[in-house]
Parts: C-alpha cells; sequence; structure tokens
C-alpha cells in the first residue's frame, strides 16, 4: 500500500508543463501540414466522396460520409482547428473538434486505415485532458489569469509513455521468422529502390535487406528505453531523426516518419524543455507571471488514464485468442502497430448466383482500384463486399442472392495460395470478433 | 547507445564478411534501365514499326484493289488485313504514351464492332476526308475492316463493295489505321522512348509500373474478354456466344490470341535481353516450392500456348464442339493472370495503384 502511495505522490508530482506546451505546438503545426497535404492530394474527393461503398469499421456502420459540401466544411474547421491547437487558441473546444472530425473521417472506410492515423487520433484525445495551452498561447494571452507553468508528472508521463507503446510493439512484432531469418518483405522492397542516387546500389544487396531487418526489429524494441536514459538521450534522438528520416526517403510512408519525429521529443525532461521554452518567452518577451498550481483533485484523471494505458498494452496481443497465422487472416492485426510488416497481395473474384442466374462481378465496377487491392487481402472487407454486392443484386431483381468469391494471396514473396472458402456463401455469414472459419488455412 | 553501436557495428560486420563473396555485377539485374532499354529497342520500337509498315501495306493493297476490284486484289487486301492486325496485336500492350495521351486506345481494335452503325455510317459518308473523327470506335479499326471485307463470300463482298461509299469508308478505315501508326511511331521515337527509358522509378507513373500494369491488363483481357465473355461465363449465358468473338468474320480469333500470348512471354523475359525474369530471378526468393518463379510463370505462358494449339478448328467452331478444350485455356489464363496480378507484382516492389494512399 505504502509502494502503490509512493508511486501516486510520484506520478501527481507538480512540474514544468513546457513538454506538453512544446508538444502541443508541434502536433498542431503537423496536422496543419498534414490536413493541408491531404486536401490537396485529392484525397477527400478520392477517398471519400467519389466510391459508392465505403468499408465501415465493425460496431460504426452508421458512420458514414456528409455530402460534398459538408465534407470540404468539415475538412475546412478541421485544418481551423489544427491551426487553432498549435497557437493555442480555444484549446479545449479546437483539440476536442479536431479528435472528433479526424476520428471520424477515419472511421468513414478502413481502407485508409494506417497505424500513424490511429496514433493521431489517440493523442489527440489524450491532448483534450492535458493542461498544453496554459501558457505560450493566445488563451495565455487572453486570460492572464488562467496562465500555469505546471503540470502533473503522469500527464507527460502518459505521452511518453503511448510513444514508447508504438515503438515497442512495432519492434515486437518485427520478431518473426519471415523477418528475421528471411528478411522478408525487406528483401523485396529495398531493391524496388535500386534506382535511387547514391544508397540504390546498396539497396540490392541481400545482406542490406538483413542488416535493416534486425537492426530495425531492435531499433524499435530498444529506442523508448535509450530516450528514456539520460546517458543515451540524445544519441537516441540523433538515431530517431536519421532513421525516420530514412524511411521517409524509402518508402512512401506520408507524414508517419515526421510525427515520430517530433512526438520523440516528448522524453527530454521537463526541465530542460522549460529551458528551451522559456528563451522562446523571452525572445517574444511573453510575460512570465503564472498562478499558483492548482490544488484539484487528479484521482480520476490518473485513473483514466491508467486505463487508457493498459487498454493500449493489452490490444496488440488480442490476435492470440485467433488459430493460424496473423498475417494471412490479419484477425487482430489493426490497432497493434505492425507498421510495414509484410508484403501482401491478392485478388478476389466475386460470383453472384440466383437460382440458374450467375454473374461474374467486375470490382472495378464497385470499388476504387485502392479499396479493391485492400480489400482482396483482408477477411473482414471480403465479407463486406460480399454483403454490399449481395444488396446490389436484390436490387436488381435476384430474389436470394449467393455470392462466394474465388480469391488468392501471396504473402512475403510465397506462391500465393487459395485465400477464402468458395464454397461458401458469404452473405450466410455475418462479421463478428469470432474465428473466421471461412478463411482457408496458411499451412 | 554506445553498446546498440556496438551490436549494430557486430552485426554489420559478421554479415559483411559471411556475403563478402558474392560476386559483383550479379545485382544489375535490378537495375530497371536494362529491361526499360532491352524492351524498348528489342520489342516496342521494332513492333510500332511493324504496324506501320504493315498497315502501309494495306493502304497499298487497297490501292490495287481499288485500281481493279476482282478476287485476287480482295484476297491480297484480306491477307495483309491479317497481317496488319497480328502486328497490332504486339503493340496492343504499348498503349501506354503516345497512344493514350492522344486517346487513341480504342479507336484501333475495338470489338465487337457494331455492324448497323458500319452500314449507317457507310450511308451517312459525305465525301469528307476527316468523316472518321466523328465516328465511334467500334465503326471503325481493324473490326470493322473486317466486318466489310470477311462477312460475306467474295463474290457478295466484291458487290457490296461497288458501292462507292461503301469502299471510300473502307479505305478512310485503312487510311486512319496507317495515320495512328505512323504517328505513335513518330511520337515514340521522336522522343517517349527516351522518356520512358530514363523513368527508373517504381511509383505508380513510373515506367517499369506502367508495362507490368499494361502486361497484366493485357492477360486480363484475353481471359475476360476473349474468353469468358464468348464462353458464356461472364454473362451467365447457358450458351456459348460466339458472335462476341474477337474476329468473328475471319475466324482468325485463335491466331490473334496466339499473337498476344507470344508478346506477353516477349515482355516477361525480354527476348534475349533482360526482362522481368532477370529481376525475379535477382530477388532469389524461396516460394517455398523449390522453384523460380520467373520459371513457373514462363512454363504457364507456354501451357496457354500449348492450350490454343490443342483446340480443333476456329474458336467459333471449337465453342461449340470442343468447349472442354477451350475451357483449359480459359482455367490456364486464369491462374497466368493470378501469378502475374499478384506473385509477380508483389515481388516487383511497385506501386500499382495510381491514387496509392500512403502506406505505414
Amino acid at each position: 500500500m505504502t509502494n502503490l502511495a509512493t508511486i501516486s505522490n510520484h506520478l501527481k508530482r507538480e512540474v514544468s508543463n513546457a513538454p506538453l506546451v512544446l508538444f502541443r505546438i508541434a502536433f498542431g503545426v503537423l496536422m496543419t501540414a498534414s490536413v493541408i497535404r491531404f486536401m490537396l492530394n485529392g484525397w477527400v474527393e478520392e477517398f471519400y466522396l467519389k466510391p459508392t461503398f465505403h468499408f465501415t469499421y465493425y460496431g460504426f456502420e452508421w458512420v458514414q460520409p456528409l455530402p460534398e459540401w459538408a465534407m470540404y466544411v468539415l475538412f475546412g474547421m478541421m485544418l481551423i482547428s489544427s491551426v487553432f491547437i498549435a497557437i493555442g487558441a480555444f484549446y479545449r473546444l479546437s483539440i476536442s473538434f479536431f479528435f472528433l472530425s479526424f476520428t471520424y473521417v477515419e472511421l468513414i472506410d478502413k481502407t485508409y486505415y494506417l497505424n500513424h492515423y490511429y496514433f493521431v487520433s489517440l493523442m489527440a484525445f489524450i491532448l483534450i485532458w492535458l493542461p498544453a495551452a496554459g501558457r505560450f498561447s493566445v488563451d495565455a494571452m487572453r486570460k492572464p489569469n488562467s496562465r500555469i507553468n505546471s503540470c502533473r508528472f503522469y500527464e507527460i508521463a502518459i505521452i511518453r509513455l503511448q510513444v514508447g507503446i508504438v515503438y515497442f510493439f512495432a519492434g515486437a512484432a518485427k520478431l518473426n521468422a519471415d523477418w528475421l531469418l528471411k528478411a522478408m518483405p525487406l528483401k523485396i522492397w529495398l531493391p524496388a529502390n535500386s534506382h535511387l542516387p547514391v544508397i540504390g546500389s546498396l539497396l540490392t544487396k541481400t545482406w542490406v535487406a538483413y542488416f535493416f531487418s534486425w537492426f530495425g526489429a531492435l531499433y524499435d524494441l530498444t529506442v523508448p528505453f535509450f530516450l528514456s536514459m539520460k546517458r543515451t538521450r540524445w544519441v537516441a534522438y540523433l538515431s530517431v531523426i536519421s532513421f525516420h528520416l530514412l524511411t521517409a526517403f524509402l518508402f512512401p510512408i506520408g507524414v508517419f516518419p515526421y510525427v515520430m519525429i517530433l512526438s520523440a521529443i516528448i522524453f527530454f525532461p521537463s526541465e530542460l524543455q522549460e529551458k528551451w521554452l522559456q528563451k522562446l518567452e523571452n525572445w517574444m518577451s511573453i510575460s512570465k507571471t503564472f498562478k499558483s498550481s492548482t490544488a484539484y483533485s487528479n484521482n480520476w484523471k490518473l485513473g483514466v488514464f491508467s486505463a487508457f494505458i493498459l487498454l493500449q498494452l493489452a490490444m496488440p496481443w488480442r490476435y492470440l485468442m485467433y488459430p493460424g497465422s496473423l498475417f494471412w487472416h490479419e484477425q487482430g492485426y489493426r490497432f497493434s502497430w505492425r507498421v510495414m510488416l509484410m508484403e501482401k497481395m491478392g485478388q478476389a473474384t466475386f460470383v453472384v448466383k440466383d437460382g440458374d442466374q450467375k454473374v461474374i462481378i467486375d470490382n472495378r465496377k464497385h470499388l476504387t482500384p485502392l479499396q479493391e487491392k485492400m480489400m482482396a487481402t483482408q477477411p473482414d472487407m471480403i465479407l463486406q463486399y460480399a454483403h454490399y454486392l449481395e444488396g446490389v443484386y436484390e436490387l436488381q431483381g435476384f430474389k436470394n442472392p449467393q455470392v462466394s468469391t474465388e480469391a488468392y494471396v501471396t504473402l512475403n514473396g510465397r506462391r500465393s495460395k487459395q485465400f477464402i472458402d468458395e464454397q461458401v456463401d458469404l452473405t450466410e455469414i455475418e462479421d463478428s470478433w469470432k474465428h473466421k472459419s471461412w478463411v482457408l488455412s496458411y499451412e | 547507445m554506445r553498446n546498440l553501436g556496438i551490436i549494430g557495428a557486430g552485426i554489420m560486420l559478421a554479415v559483411l564478411v559471411s556475403c563478402g563473396s558474392e560476386p559483383n555485377g550479379m545485382e544489375d539485374n535490378f537495375d530497371r534501365s536494362k529491361i526499360l532499354n532491352n524492351v524498348t529497342d528489342n520489342i516496342i520500337l521494332p513492333a510500332w514499326r511493324d504496324l506501320v509498315d504493315h498497315t502501309a501495306d494495306l493502304q497499298s493493297k487497297f490501292q490495287a484493289f481499288e485500281a481493279s476490284a476482282n478476287e485476287t486484289t480482295l484476297k491480297a487486301l484480306k491477307a495483309s488485313w491479317l497481317q496488319a492486325r497480328l502486328s497490332w496485336k504486339a503493340c496492343e500492350p504499348f498503349k501506354f504514351g503516345p497512344l493514350e495521351s492522344r486517346g487513341l486506345e480504342n479507336a484501333v481494335d475495338l470489338w465487337p464492332v457494331s455492324t448497323s452503325g458500319i452500314e449507317t455510317a457507310i450511308s451517312n459518308y459525305n465525301g469528307s476526308d476527316s468523316y472518321l473523327t466523328q465516328i465511334g470506335s467500334d465503326r471503325k479499326g481493324f473490326g470493322s475492316i473486317e466486318y466489310l471485307l470477311l462477312a460475306t463470300s467474295d463474290a457478295e463482298t466484291l458487290t457490296a463493295l461497288a458501292d462507292a461509299n461503301r469502299k471510300a469508308y473502307l479505305g478512310l478505315l485503312i487510311d486512319e489505321l496507317a495515320e495512328i501508326a505512323a504517328t505513335i511511331q513518330s511520337d515514340w521515337t521522336g522522343g517517349y522512348a527516351d522518356e520512358f527509358r530514363t523513368d527508373l522509378g517504381n511509383d505508380a507513373g513510373a515506367s517499369t509500373t506502367l508495362m507490368a500494369n499494361e502486361l497484366i491488363y493485357h492477360v486480363e483481357v484475353t481471359k475476360n474478354y476473349r474468353l469468358e465473355t464468348p464462353l458464356g461465363i461472364r454473362s451467365g449465358s447457358a450458351t456459348p456466344l460466339p458472335e462476341t468473338l474477337e474476329s468473328y468474320y475471319a475466324h482468325e480469333s485463335k491466331a490473334l490470341i496466339g499473337a498476344s500470348l507470344d508478346i506477353t512471354l516477349s515482355i516477361f523475359t525480354g527476348d534475349q535481353g533482360s526482362g522481368f525474369d532477370d529481376y525475379l530471378d535477382e530477388l532469389n526468393i524461396d516460394d517455398g516450392e523449390g522453384k523460380a518463379l520467373s520459371e513457373v510463370i514462363v512454363e504457364q505462358i507456354q501451357l496457354c500456348q500449348s492450350d490454343l494449339a490443342a483446340i480443333n478448328g476456329t474458336l467459333a467452331e471449337a465453342l461449340e464442339s470442343d468447349k472442354t478444350a477451350v475451357e483449359k485455356l480459359y482455367v490456364d489464363l486464369k491462374e497466368l493472370t493470378l501469378l502475374i496480378k499478384t506473385d509477380m507484382m508483389s515481388q516487383l516492389g511497385l506501386l500499382v495503384v495510381f491514387s496509392d494512399n500512403d502506406g505505414d
């Protein structure tokens, strides 16, 4: 009991809130750039307006895209809220709106699921509850008596833990035979970049694929710890920068590398970040009068955060509840920091039958190329698509359409294999958390 | 971190030593410029040149026919039409680039043609040289020439072509093909070929990606529209649909499919030079079955070729009397599609989808 109390006191001790403030600014700036990039790429239209059908998440089938004008208004507001987060204006409102709108957009279609989008949602959620705009913000200028320069240690620790969890589980996921013993899929991905200047020819070497595989696994597993220790912190952070810049150079992974480079700053100690922030405040001649720390009870917040972290620690393990190969059936694959882990490609031909009638489906008529590509390798999406086809053909007058698929998938360079039991009428199956026995076994 | 550095250096050193004996130059096959140069110089450019020659020949045979329409000149014209259409099959996978940017992908060879559309176009012909610009793709190109030359017996064809409008329309169709061939060939030699061979990336618009995608598309077209549709599988028809065959009037569908399989094999292997097969061999990925993927793909193409040779009579006849042989080709083409579309593409590390989202 004393130990628990000691831990609790340690977590609740008062420290400088500079790390939160700097994190908030970085997050806001990055999200601003990210939303602008998303819109400039035409992805709002391409991902959310063009498709006639969306792959919703289990339990979130009610999430549907808005009409075109509303979608753009939403993105516009998301952009404004990102800017407001960066400058700390109407902070609680801005970050709440950002969290809700960003998460809403992500929930529309799992085709576009990316681990770092999930990370952004989680971070935005955490940030709602943190005093990250207590200083160096528009809010602090507007309401001088709300200025604060301290926070509770656990409010910083939760970000560190979350970032650490991302790295650690990304590393743990790499501890598999394909990754370590066959250097797959890097053995495919690296030579594909042989046209790059300087390092191009190096990337075609087999040993480089093995080196990257092993180094990558070791790096992900250990870097949160090296970032946490004083002696190694700077070197670890420099390696964070170079590692992520290298991956940004090699792979089309969007803003992910920059998200991680900026997030890892959170590991620098509060006292150090306080000095950085004070320099900024001096330079911009911002008043440094702060109200004394609050004496509010933190217990509920500490409780919520603990539950949050426990959930995060548990999520990546849920695949253990399913038999067979995780990479093959992907049950419990998402929300687990399995990043750039496998080379998987497939093709699925759907057949709709009704009595004597039989139609072979041209997927391109119903899905965008990206949707089709993602669907072909993920059983839950195959099932959703089959149910969608059932509806389409019911409207066309089929009485009792049966939908089956002849699907093949290749994983990490192995010869493609049949993926789904083609005898199964997928319209008879409802998605659930139960094991999908209609996915053929990998072995 | 110091420890990590030591571990890292140790691993690097160990791997360096163990792989140091790898002969240099082996990895040159990853160099996509080798594939692109070879395919451009030895396959693509000759294919377009051939098409130019054959469509020019078609023009001269038509002139001879115009000068004196008889069975001999008609036979020569028909033979020239077949040679030209076969030479087009070797160009068909290279629709990207000039042909696509000029919006002419369908103008050369779209089937089945609209016979009523062709008849309307003939009777409405106004004598203008640019008449074809307003005519849809299913009323012109190789398929429409086939309809005009081969839909009826020679005697009947000669009678029909005595009609000035009909003959003039045929001449326009032939001239247009020759013009397209010449334009696209000069686009290629006049700059696009160099653009193509120097875009070495692996992104969605890069040359290797274009070529691989077109290779897939090409095999899929053969599977879906040259076999699946006539077999009646695509629409769920209980009986075959021979009228949807690529060469319904001339009964040359088999020869055309054969030409397409030949060019498929050429692109994949690069003939004598570098092709996708060399890239795959260099990756040297253990597929768990002890056979190189490139070998499997080559064998599958050859299997399709022998399936095709084993079909008795014309394809239309076989749909009636030798359907199992046609279905065998169809099934093997399905397997080939799978091998190229998933297994090959997966190993090439190309970004197939144009609107690719970020990965993670």
